[in-house]
């Protein structure tokens, strides 16, 4: 109940911030609390989604690398050393990624791009995106535990497919934000602005 | 093992701002190390001037009845040739108020300078073009009339630009006056003005001073500004449809001329210190805005693939100015959402810690390769010495930039008008009345009814 009511009041919120050209804290106000809703009424229910679709990718892609194989309905990842010993890790709400897609929805929902039909592609091709990097992340963990050993896991995991996802991450930004922004920035009225 | 687990638990949300702490870090390490060689391979050089060519100054006046003077003054106090400059004054408000009675003044005190008052009206970059095409110098040296110039700063212009005939145009430091800080009687206002000198500082000797060697310098600073003569000429002159004038200016010199863009680093320049919250939210909205704005104008430097990256700086920097601040909201979002994950509460306060203190250490870093490069700024030496704890503040200074920094994209892709920015304190009034105003509606909504019902009964 409480829940709904903070709904309004955001909702008023916003209808006053917009209809008084305060762009700024609207588009702070909307981002957060649209992260936030879509995190209350579907954050389970997208992560346990999102870990069927990595998982079902990485059992298929998996089927044509030795030595790693998936158990698609437990999320786990198998992977029989060299040494002859084995490890597994699960695929857990960090490997989904879906901080890093809600963020980028609520951004996308509130970001200043006046083009519906702009937002609605890059809606479909950004998840298509980032599920394409978590799966890659995956992989540079996989294949760098296969090549170098256990003890490579714990560096690769934290650091190494972080700052690969992370660069992944940025081409994105800059693709949908930065380039469409300087592309639609209005100056003076000697240039076409189109 | 539990630091172990600590670590991975904390690299999950922190990474995206560990990545562009890392980064920075880095890079100002590198910088450090370069400046350093720089300032040892500087000292060598020969700093004397044979011949004195003949120097514009261009000073565009606006508003700046309190300062002109002591403006004027450092001007006739170069040690220069009085008989080798010429200054114009170029008047682009309305009426000429008390400007003209201080530039009559001047003119009767200091007979061998040429100085010459123009009345625009329309804007700095128009009066400035005025300035440029009525002036003859063969350098062209750009002031705005609420600094001074330090006693040294033409004769080291020109030093600078006889060192490499490849130099185009060139940027002084700017650093903010210490003595009007002083008189600052508002405690937070001091605060952020001795936060704001840092900031100056290291914006010139350690970000300029670096791009300098590379020669990728993004934007001369309009306080201060020289150019060559035959530069400018190559160029459309300012651009009167961007807030962003002097970036534009910058990339104009870089396309047409494909000469040196530089640092000055022995020529000094003051200002005042920035007087409210509220101008610091319109000044660096209005900074971003023009960048947006050039973005736009030069996009073929702006814009590019993924290997652009390595060979485009302004591509890297609109990456850091634009694409980044989003992912850094992410931390935002990111402790929220582990807020609801029951995320234990100590490291989100370590983590946050860590970084502050990651921030400080830089601040102290730049400080420190900075504080070489003023040499005999003896008062500003003094002054950032004795204020050195500041750079603890540095971080929170940083963090009231980067909300502003999203104020001005955001904005910016609404406002195509000149800049008419309003401050923070009248867009909190707005809202707030427009809340009054809706409660009020449904307050009156409200009574009506009730004295319906009665008046039905």
């Amino acid at each position: 109940m409480k829940f709904y009511f903070s709904l309004i009041i955001v909702f008023i919120l916003l209808k006053i911030l917009r209809k008084n050209n305060l762009f700024f804290f609207y588009f702070i106000l909307g981002s957060v609390s649209s992260f936030l809703i879509m995190l209350y009424f579907g954050g389970d229910e997208f992560e346990i989604l999102l870990k069927h679709i990595i998982s079902f990718f990485m059992y298929h892609l998996t089927l044509y690398i030795p030595r790693a194989s998936v158990l698609e309905d437990y999320f786990l990842i198998n992977i029989s050393l060299k040494d002859g010993s084995a490890m597994s890790w699960i695929i857990d709400y960090e490997c989904t990624g879906i901080v890093e897609m809600l963020v980028f929805y609520s951004l996308l929902l509130f970001y200043p791009i006046k083009d519906i039909f702009y937002k609605t592609k890059y809606f479909i091709m950004g998840t298509i995106y980032l599920i394409t990097a978590n799966i890659l992340r995956m992989f540079v963990i996989l294949f760098s535990v296969l090549k170098f050993g256990e003890n490579i896991f714990y560096f690769s995991h934290v650091i190494l497919a972080r700052i690969v996802f992370f660069i992944l991450v940025i081409i994105l930004y800059y693709n949908v934000f930065t380039k469409k922004h300087v592309r639609q920035q209005l100056v003076g009225d000697l240039y076409d602005n189109k | 093992m539990i630091i172990n687990k600590t670590i991975t638990i904390l690299m999950y949300w922190i990474s995206w701002l560990i990545i562009p702490l890392a980064i920075e870090f880095s890079t100002n390490l590198i910088s450090g190390f370069f400046l350093i060689i720089k300032k040892i391979r500087y000292k060598t050089r020969n700093r004397k001037l044979d011949f004195y060519p003949l120097v514009s100054i261009l000073i565009p006046v606006y508003n700046s009845e309190s300062t002109l003077m002591q403006c004027l003054n450092s001007v006739a106090s170069q040690n220069y040739p009085q008989n080798k400059m010429e200054v114009f004054l170029l008047n682009n408000q309305k009426t000429r108020g008390d400007s003209f009675k201080i530039f009559d003044t001047f003119k009767e005190n200091n007979p061998n300078i040429n100085i010459w008052w123009y009345d625009t009206s329309s804007g700095k970059a128009k009066a400035l073009n005025l300035g440029i095409l009525s002036s003859k110098g063969e350098y062209i040296i750009n002031i705005d009339s609420d600094g001074w110039l330090d006693k040294n700063a033409l004769k080291s212009l020109i030093i600078k630009f006889k060192s490499d005939s490849k130099i185009s145009a060139l940027t002084g430091v700017i650093l903010i006056d210490p003595n009007y800080i002083k008189d600052t009687k508002n405690i937070f206002l001091k605060l952020l003005q001795k936060c704001e000198s840092f900031e100056y500082l290291e914006s010139f000797l350690i970000g300029r001073n670096f791009n300098s060697i590379f020669n990728s310098m993004y934007t001369l600073a309009g306080a201060c500004s020289a150019f060559k003569r035959e530069s400018l000429m190559q160029t459309q002159l300012y651009n009167f449809e961007t807030v962003g004038e002097d970036t534009h200016m910058t990339f104009q010199i870089r396309d047409f001329t494909k000469g040196k863009i530089l640092l000055a680093e022995e020529t000094f320049f003051f200002v005042d210190p920035i007087e409210s919250v509220d101008k610091l939210y319109a000044q660096r909205q209005r900074w971003q805005k023009g960048q947006m704005e050039v973005a736009k104008l030069f996009s073929k430097f702006h814009i590019g693939k993924f290997f652009d990256f390595f060979t485009k700086f302004p591509v890297r920097l609109l990456i850091n100015d634009h694409t980044l601040v989003f992912p850094r909201l992410i931390w935002i979002f990111g402790m929220i959402f582990l807020y609801f994950k029951g995320y234990p509460t100590k490291i989100l306060v370590f983590s946050n810690v860590f970084l502050y203190l990651m921030y400080v250490f830089i601040s102290f870093f730049n400080f420190f390769i900075a504080y070489i490069y003023l040499e005999k700024q003896h008062i500003t030496k003094k002054f950032l010495s004795k204020n050195v704890l500041i750079v603890f503040l540095l971080p929170i200074h940083r963090f009231i930039n980067y909300w502003i920094r999203i104020a001005g994209i955001i904005n910016s892709a609404y406002v195509n008008e000149k800049w008419d920015n309003i401050s923070y304190k009248e867009e909190f009034k707005i809202f707030f009345n427009s809340i009054d105003k809706l409660y009020r509606k449904e307050f009156d909504k409200t009574i009506y009814k009730i004295k319906k019902e009665i008046l039905d009964e």
